[in-house]
């Protein structure tokens, strides 16, 4: 009777012990606490297979699969050898046996099989456990195999659900953050803002954005590859975050534009202000070193724009164009530059950022942008020649001055991809009078190129690449340069003219007279043409001052075998001056205003094929 | 005596004279210091304190109900010994919470690889003190031998019993690791009277049902037959002192458990009391007990033969754990049971140890155990 008590309430103390936890470790420690205790036992060890996927199958055909150890209770037990194992054949693995050397000598060793997932080892010291003791563990251990299965796929789940929600919180992450510089989004700066305007004004209290674009960051793009452009602007963000720190939040909105939200500024706007200062001042002194991005050390400064809100009933979109509108004033105010937005002075502004808007859709649907021509004479009035000349159709807006949104596309970087579409038709178009019996003296068509174009490094690559795409014969395309584009990098200029010269494009100054005007380049670059620029053409008949320069250019150009067209020339008496002074070549409205490459053909160049 | 190792033995408590006798035991080579001291002392943390912060060495020790020492029990008293060891000395605190315990356990792990053996120290009022000796055990395995015992006063209310160089501490433990091994015995000489009886329902130390039946009624009918004693006319201590519980092993050995309280139909019992044991009432005689402790002392003096391979060992120093209630239980008997565990020990050098609010030892199996009315011998 009294055996039979003790092990009826073994086998109920160690059953109750089974479960009484979810997870797998904390469930096997307090099952071996009670065991341990209960048993008599010096340690208890879990052995596991490797992988679900190891299990032998129903029919117990596999092989042995691999065991790890688990877990020992005490934890130091752990280096306690265990003997091979039986084959664990999804049946039965009860074992004794029994260690009489080395440090666990005088040992008993007890495994059984935990349901085919693994196996529990007992250590006892000294005496062992009697059999029917033995027996009675052996329902116990299945039922334990299954309280292990099942922790184990309750641990599966708890993955699981974890995965999930971590690919929850990624996807919401990305929703709201920037995939490079894990900076707050665009999506998520409207949101904060909107919730920080309406905190300001219960508080009436004020708040800033500051919207900073970096300087020149385009051209990183272009020459380094954006590659570096890219750990650049990972670099910048991290600086930004380490400056603003707890002031603030630092946001990316695309490409090399940042938002910094700065809330509870206090309610005095000067006090504000010299806040935001503070502020500036640390960013530019932070921006004053060079970053490293890739095997590249840079220097980028920000142009950065300043809006205070909350002002009037000025929404979150218009403190964020308002911010957007005062950073590209900062941007004409010179690198590094940061200004507060002013209504009064911003209108302009405005105006040009929305040209700009307009022009980067436009280059993605460049059907708005065409070609007109202009023709060019000589003193004969046979065609010589013709100059392309940029027009850009805005649907539903008044057509605007080419000067106008061209210095736009210069400022804002987007003049590459202007100036290679111009190329690009400019060389289609020659291809088609190619096809044509030209007049005997034609000679060029003349192709505006900006110097931001003409100073990139792939530019004779790209003109180079797009008349032999349109199999045009170079000796048809003549480039025209401005004065500045030579000076700003004349020994760089020189390489590409003299490349240029020797596919027989021509070089042709623009413009001439009107800028730097230094001679001496003249004489050391291979320019073929001087225009001479309208401003002096304009009254020559009467104006004996323009007369004079005018002389002295054509002087020059004689001097240095350059030829010579002036430009603008608008009436007769204008061409018989110039003609008496000495130049020979003309273009203007007397002969013709620009016009589109049908006309041009049909007016000019004789509509018939070669 | 091994050189440097001394003891002082103060016969009233002054701070001053604290002072000197361990300055005089480090002038004598001392690197550690243990501290036995009777309840009846009345060590204040206020004053003994910052003494035992300000002593920049390792400093261990309790208040006692009693301490062994000279061959005597004594109750007043402060029992000073010097070691010429330095004992790497860690505290475990907030016994009680239970859950902190294991975190604090494996930050001493490097300490607890290192010691050979390990003298515990526990507040013998905390609870949760199984947990502590589980995981204590699940932290220093089979391989390191731990003995000891727990401090605290008799009237059984909580307050600072530990002394330690953090000062004096209470719902802690003190774990002393020893780079020597100890060699110890434990016996109880109670014996079984009735049983055995399934635990069907317990929560912790409180035993509510033996077989299905309120525990206390069990109790009381085996008890008032076999001792012709009336629980409504005596006090239960009285009474229980001589019939306590057995929680018996897998070999048949009993882990004794004291059940000092009765509440409605429960007993609250000193240790725990698992559901689904098998536990006997046990009946306690002076002879068996008396010699039971002679035992203890025989078994630890055999490990020690064993381990160093010597027919006759000599030269080591004896601690005793012995449970208070043994003492109130044999009265003046006890006298008796420490010249048994004397005579068991011919060739020790000193003998010192307290009496104890529970024993603590690693059990020849492994598992280090939490007892009651115990007498625990180490010998190192």
């Amino acid at each position: 009777m009294q055996h039979t008590l003790k092990y009826v309430s073994i086998q109920h103390e160690l059953g109750m012990a089974i479960g009484m936890a979810l997870r797998l470790h904390p469930m096997l420690s307090a099952f071996s606490r009670v065991t341990l205790r209960r048993l008599g036992l010096a340690a208890i060890h879990f052995h596991f297979v490797q992988r679900h996927d190891d299990l032998s199958p129903a029919d117990g055909s596999a092989g042995n699969p691999t065991l790890t150890h688990y877990l020992s209770v005490p934890h130091n037990a752990s280096m306690t050898p265990i003997p091979d194992l039986p084959a664990l054949d999804g049946n039965r693995v009860e074992c004794a046996y029994r260690l009489e050397h080395g440090i666990e000598a005088d040992s008993h060793f007890y495994s059984f099989n935990l349901g085919r997932i693994g196996i529990i080892t007992l250590q006892r010291m000294q005496t062992g456990l009697e059999q029917p003791i033995i027996e009675l563990l052996k329902p116990l251990m299945a039922r334990l195999g299954v309280s292990c299965r099942a922790s184990l796929e309750h641990e599966e789940l708890l993955v699981a659900v974890a995965a999930r929600h971590k690919a929850e919180e990624t996807i919401l992450f990305q929703l709201r953050h920037d995939d490079l510089t894990h900076l707050p989004n665009r999506r998520q700066l409207m949101q904060t803002l909107e919730e920080m305007r309406a905190t300001e004004i219960a508080n009436r209290s004020l708040g800033a954005l500051l919207f900073l674009d970096l300087d020149r960051f385009k051209m990183v793009n272009d020459t380094l590859g954006h590659s570096v452009g890219d750990r650049l602007l990972v670099e910048v963000a991290r600086k930004l975050e380490r400056v603003v720190g707890e002031r603030g939040i630092v946001h990316r909105l695309s490409g090399d534009e940042f938002v910094i939200l700065l809330g509870n500024l206090g309610g005095d706007l000067e006090q504000a202000r010299s806040r935001v200062d503070h502020l500036l001042e640390e960013i530019r002194a932070e921006f004053s070193d060079s970053m490293i991005a890739g095997e590249h050390r840079l220097h980028v400064t920000p142009s950065t724009g300043i809006e205070l809100f909350p002002d009037g009933d000025c929404s979150a979109e218009q403190i964020l164009r308002r911010a957007d509108t005062a950073m590209y004033q900062a941007k004409l105010a010179g690198l590094n530059s940061s200004v507060y937005y002013d209504r009064q002075l911003s209108s302009d502004l405005e105006r040009r950022r929305e040209i700009e808007k307009d022009l980067q859709s436009a280059l993605k649907d460049t059907a708005q942008f065409e070609l007109h021509y202009q023709t060019q004479h000589d003193l004969d009035g046979s065609c010589i020649g013709a100059e392309a000349l940029l027009r850009w159709h805005r649907p539903g807006r008044e057509l605007l001055a080419t000067d106008l949104f061209v210095s736009i596309a210069e400022e804002t970087g987007l003049m590459l991809d202007l100036g290679r579409w111009v190329i690009d038709r400019a060389c289609e178009d020659i291809r088609q009078l190619q096809t044509r019996a030209l007049p005997p003296g034609f000679r060029r068509i003349s192709i505006n190129i900006s110097a931001v174009q003409f100073n990139h490094a792939d530019f004779v690559e790209t003109l180079l690449g797009a008349i032999e795409r349109h199999e045009v014969d170079a000796r048809l395309v003549a480039i025209e340069l401005t004065e500045s584009a030579l000076i700003r990098n004349s020994h760089g200029a020189a390489a590409k003219m003299a490349l240029l010269h020797e596919h027989g494009i021509e070089v042709a100054v623009d413009d001439f007279g009107t800028g730097y005007s230094s001679l001496a380049y003249l004489s050391q670059l291979p320019v073929e043409t001087i225009k001479i620029d309208q401003s002096f053409v304009r009254d020559i008949d009467s104006d004996s001052g323009n007369q004079a320069i005018v002389g002295t250019i054509i002087a020059l150009g004689r001097a240095l075998d350059i030829d010579l067209i002036a430009e603008g020339v608008e009436t007769e008496s204008e061409r018989a001056t110039l003609q008496r002074i000495g130049c020979t070549q003309y273009q203007g409205f007397l002969f013709s205003r620009p016009v589109p490459l049908a006309t041009l053909i049909d007016a000019w160049l004789g509509n018939q094929c070669a | 005596m091994k050189e440097g190792q001394h003891e002082v033995f103060l016969e009233k408590a002054g701070i001053e004279a604290l002072e000197g006798a361990i300055a005089q035991l480090r002038r004598n080579g001392a690197k550690s210091v243990m501290i036995l001291a009777c309840q009846g002392e009345s060590w204040r943390p206020q004053t003994l304190s910052p003494l035992l912060q300000s002593l920049g060495l390792p400093v261990f020790g309790g208040i006692f109900p009693s301490i062994i020492h000279g061959g005597r029990r004594l109750s007043r008293g402060t029992l000073v010994i010097g070691f010429p060891d330095h004992f790497d000395v860690a505290i475990v605190s907030h016994l009680s919470q239970g859950a902190g315990v294991e975190t604090q356990l494996q930050g001493l792990a490097p300490m607890l690889e290192r010691a050979g053996s390990l003298i515990t120290l526990v507040d013998g009022l905390s609870s949760n003190l199984e947990t502590f000796v589980e995981r204590l055990y699940e932290a220093v395995g089979v391989r390191t031998t731990v003995v000891g015992g727990g401090a605290g006063y008799l009237d059984l209310v909580p307050r600072p019993c530990l002394l330690s160089g953090s000062g004096m501490i209470e719902d802690a433990a003190l774990l002393v690791a020893m780079p020597c091994g100890i060699d110890r015995g434990i016996a109880h000489g109670w014996k079984k009277l009735e049983g055995p009886f399934l635990v069907t329902r317990s929560h912790g130390n409180v035993l509510e049902e033996l077989n299905f039946s309120g525990a206390f009624q069990t109790y009381r009918k085996l008890v008032e037959a076999h001792s012709g004693r009336s629980f409504d006319h005596e006090d239960f201590f009285a009474i229980s002192k001589t019939y306590p519980l057995g929680i018996e092993s897998i070999d048949g050995e009993f882990l004794v458990r004291d059940p000092i309280k009765q509440t409605g139909d429960t007993l609250v019992c000193v240790g725990e009391v698992p559901q689904n044991a098998t536990l006997y009432l046990l009946k306690g005689e002076s002879p068996t007990l008396i010699a039971s402790a002679g035992q203890a002392a025989s078994d630890a003096l055999a490990t020690r033969q064993r381990r160093l391979r010597e027919s006759a060992p000599v030269g080591y120093t004896a601690l005793v754990f012995d449970c208070i209630s043994r003492v109130l239980f044999l009265d003046e008997a006890f006298a008796d049971e420490i010249r048994a565990i004397e005579h068991a020990l011919p060739g020790a050098e000193r003998l010192y140890g307290a009496l104890s609010i529970g024993e603590i030892a690693s059990s020849r199996g492994g598992v280090i155990e939490l007892m009651n009315k115990s007498t625990l011998v180490s010998l190192f």
